[in-house]
């Protein structure tokens, strides 16, 4: 079988130049492949998409809160203009008239001669 | 990357398609199937073996199924060994590789697919058996044909170029 081997060793490596026209033809039909393909979304593009979809769900959660929920609109009415300010405010108001009265005698102990 | 692939590898691809097509035009469209398959599947070579090897299997396989979707029917009758004589094809010596690819090519295209398995890729003829779904004696018997076939062609080869000189 000497022959087996010569033919193998002679064609197992045969080449010929293809036809001219045959890439064409192949990136033809993988631009065409190309085109039906919906293309492959990278990680981080999903990853983005998904956190505006949860900052949208959100925000759209928070204004219907607000607008349906009455204890909750009390509750934020209360905590902006509620008892708890008013008396901040008034309390500072204090502070500042406090402030601004005139020194005693006190200043000449602290600092004697 | 595709291009690069296609001009590395083209030719010795194309050298496949034509030692198992009966027709250029056909080899031409084992070609672009083969290519096709090989890009749409890179993701699977496992890189286990060569690159080459990997392709040519694919190119092999393309050409089978070619022959197959194109024939319907798969040329190849169930035979016997009885009656075929071995041939030594020790003719083939004073051919060219251009010559033998030709003569090949006009094989029947059932012999000339258990020809190029078997003589060209290496396989026993139990693995031609499994892959064109036929007995282990069809498939030896049909390599014994395609050598005197060949022999035959040889011979009328030399008959007319002595009778050209």
């Amino acid at each position: 079988m000497e022959w087996n081997k010569k033919i193998k060793e002679g064609l197992q490596d045969y080449e010929a130049a293809p036809p001219e026209q045959s890439w064409d033809a192949i990136s033809k039909e993988l631009n065409k492949n190309q085109e039906n393909t919906i293309p492959i979304r990278s990680n981080y593009a999903t990853a983005v998409s998904w956190i505006r979809y949860a900052a949208a769900a959100i925000v759209i959660g928070f204004i219907v809160m607000v607008s349906f929920n009455k204890p909750f609109q009390n509750s934020i009415k209360d905590t902006l203009q509620g008892p708890g300010t008013k008396a901040a405010v008034v309390e500072s108001k204090l502070a500042i008239s406090n402030d601004s009265l005139p020194l005693k005698d006190s200043s000449k102990k602290q600092f004697p001669n | 990357m595709q291009k690069m692939l296609y001009e590395k590898f083209s030719a010795k691809m194309y050298g496949i398609c034509l030692r198992y097509a009966h027709h250029p035009e056909d080899a031409k469209d084992i070609l672009q199937d083969g290519f096709m398959k090989v890009f749409g599947n890179l993701s699977k070579f496992k890189g286990s073996g060569s690159f080459e090897g990997w392709m040519r299997r694919i190119f092999v396989n393309t050409a089978i199924e070619h022959y197959r979707k194109k024939n319907n029917t798969y040329e190849i009758q169930e035979a016997h060994e009885e009656g075929v004589t071995n041939k030594d094809l020790t003719a083939f010596d004073k051919l060219a590789a251009d010559d033998i690819v030709k003569l090949i090519s006009e094989l029947p295209n059932g012999y000339r697919t258990v020809f190029n398995l078997f003589a060209i890729e290496g396989f026993s003829h139990k693995e031609i058996a499994a892959m064109l779904k036929i007995s282990e004696g069809t498939s030896k018997s049909q390599f014994a044909r395609s050598k005197a076939w060949l022999q035959e062609k040889i011979k009328n080869h030399e008959k007319h170029a002595h009778g050209m000189e």
